[in-house]
């Protein structure tokens, strides 16, 4: 999770305003900023990569017909994180009624989320056993993950995976703080109980 | 007390120190005492831990290039509709319009500017008197003559156009009159300085070139006349004809030749140079201090008008007369300077006469003359 400097916040407001004006040079410069911490978003929504990228194409392809109506009120990463969410909550829609038929399960999800560390994600110095272990324990961890309910997905996914402000996030799902706290706080302990066979071995 | 299903509800919150005093006061007590809840707890703090130090997934390197692909195909579409839609209005349709009223604007003017000459040349007498009837008592007969000068100035509606455009045309409007009149006196002041210097027979300067407004006027209008033939060499044949047939009445024609049979290379300068002729002509104007009016107010005026006639019949010229309106006539003649001041000397018998423009000196060269017999006096 890369901390956000303010610095560049407000530098995305200047490319924005050369987006408007048609420098569709300045867009890709907010593309190569924000992409990877949008694809994770999307990853850690939808649980597979490739969906991920899939959402995340369309997502930036809508923020860049809509940059007209970007106001600029909100920062341009909570803006676009809005899009990409709603985006992956269509997708997942989808892939719902895809899985209907083939019946995902949710080890799919944990197959899925363990596939896409083999991009070379992981840390360097890792030893071949740890970090098989290591995305072991991830896929796990993805795959409750997917098993929560749609809702508490998102605020969880923001929040305790990505780190955005209870700000930020009551502008992107345009909930009150008070349903986003008790979400959250359900969705934990829901990843809690998912988890429970495998914390307790845990340190 | 609560039991642990509670208070495990209540775990997330506690870790993130978002519960009030009480409930914090009332999970502490029960964490103190609950082995399970202490492990729910760790629990909890695990996963968060877990989920917080996620591997975070690169984005493939093609990532960037291929969503640019797409948003620059989709700027380009929508370029495309803008331009479709759009130059048109802001660019093409404006030109057209524009074209469309340029041509609407010509045309009309067009209209505007030929249709009325040929009322007036249907109705050539009755505007005379109409402008007669304009003029008021108080109006000098001058401004009549000028009218009348520039009536006769027949030129063609090509050339009338060109000097519509002038803006002195025959515009029935008084005012107008009088300021082009005086802009006149004004050119051809400082020409009939250098009128002097080169004049053979200046015998009275010409100061009262003021008073003389007709005579400029003429000239002027001959000058113009001459202009907007050269502007229009196409209706040059046309309009020498019809001078022709004007020749007699036509006091700057008169001029004209008169000037040429004086200067002929002024006149070798018109027929071998066009773009000469406006000099050669700006020197002819010179000639409108030679040119006498003559304003006879009469009771009856055909009476009046014959007897001038034979006045001049003595001196062995003969006038051309012209009807201007029920009570004017114009004669037009050529006598020579030397018998000019007893012409006119015999014409005051005919009734109150004035004379407008310098008196030429007596000589051999033959004067123009125009009597203008004026009825009700």
């Amino acid at each position: 999770m890369v901390p956000r400097i303010r610095d560049i916040e407000e530098d995305d407001a200047m490319y924005v305003e050369l987006c408007r004006k048609g420098d569709t040079g300045a867009f890709e410069v907010l593309v190569e900023r924000h992409q990877k911490r949008m694809l994770n978003v999307a990853f850690r929504m939808t649980g597979d990569y490739d969906e991920a990228c899939d959402v995340l194409q369309e997502s930036f392809l809508s923020a860049f017909k809509a940059l007209k109506g970007f106001r600029g009120d909100a920062r341009f990463s909570t803006w676009l994180c809005g899009i990409v969410m709603n985006h992956a909550r269509n997708r997942l829609k989808q892939m719902k009624s895809r899985s209907r038929y083939e019946s995902a399960s949710v080890e799919d999800m944990e197959q899925a989320g363990g596939g896409c560390h083999a991009e070379g994600s992981c840390a360097a110095g890792e030893s071949a056993v740890d970090k098989l272990e290591r995305e072991e324990l991830e896929a796990r961890v993805q795959g409750c993950i997917g098993a929560l309910d749609g809702e508490q997905r998102e605020v969880l996914v923001l929040r305790d995976i990505q780190g955005f402000s209870y700000e930020e996030i009551c502008r992107m799902l345009k909930i009150p703080d008070g349903t986003i706290k008790s979400r959250l706080f359900r969705a934990r302990n829901a990843v809690k109980e998912c988890l429970k066979d495998l914390l307790g071995e845990l340190k | 007390m609560k039991d642990c299903r509670d208070i495990d509800h209540l775990l997330p919150a506690y870790l993130d120190n978002e519960l009030s005093a009480e409930e914090k006061k009332l999970v502490d007590g029960h964490l103190s005492a609950c082995h399970r809840c202490r492990a729910a707890l760790a629990d909890l703090k695990k996963t968060m831990g877990l989920l917080q130090g996620m591997q975070e997934v690169e984005p493939p390197p093609w990532f960037a290039r291929k969503v640019m692909s797409q948003v620059r195909e989709e700027a380009e579409k929508k370029k495309g509709i803008i331009a479709r839609l759009f130059y048109p209005l802001h660019i093409k349709v404006p030109v057209q319009a524009l074209a469309t009223v340029l041509i609407a604007v010509l045309a009309f003017h067009v209209y505007k500017t030929s249709e009325p000459d040929v009322r007036r040349m249907d109705q050539l007498p009755a505007p005379a008197v109409e402008l007669k009837k304009e003029q008021a008592p108080a109006a000098s007969p001058q401004k009549m003559e000028a009218r009348e000068e520039r009536r006769e100035a027949k030129t063609p509606p090509v050339a009338r156009l060109e000097e519509k455009k002038r803006g002195s045309l025959f515009a029935p409007v008084p005012r107008e009159e009088r300021k082009g009149a005086k802009a006149l006196d004004e050119a051809v002041g400082d020409l009939s300085a250098a009128a002097r210097q080169r004049a053979p027979e200046p015998t009275r300067p010409p100061e009262g070139i003021g008073n003389a407004a007709p005579a400029p006027e003429a000239v002027g209008s001959a000058a113009r006349a001459s202009k907007a033939e050269e502007q229009a060499p196409g209706s040059r044949m046309y309009k020498r004809s019809e001078e022709r047939e004007a020749l007699t009445a036509e006091a700057g024609r008169r001029q004209k030749t008169t000037f040429e049979d004086r200067e002929p290379s002024a006149k070798k300068d018109m027929s071998y140079a066009p773009s000469a002729a406006p000099q050669a002509m700006a020197k002819s104007k010179t000639a409108a201090g030679y040119q006498l009016y003559l304003v006879i107010r009469v009771s009856d005026v055909s009476s009046a008008a014959d007897e001038a006639e034979g006045i001049l019949r003595r001196y062995g010229v003969s006038a051309t007369a012209r009807q201007l309106g029920e009570r004017r006539r114009l004669l037009t003649a050529e006598i020579k300077g030397q018998h000019l001041k007893d012409a006119v000397d015999r014409l005051k018998a005919v009734g109150r006469l004035r004379i407008i423009g310098a008196m030429p000196g007596a000589s051999e060269t033959p004067v123009p003359l125009r009597i203008e017999i004026v009825g009700g006096s």
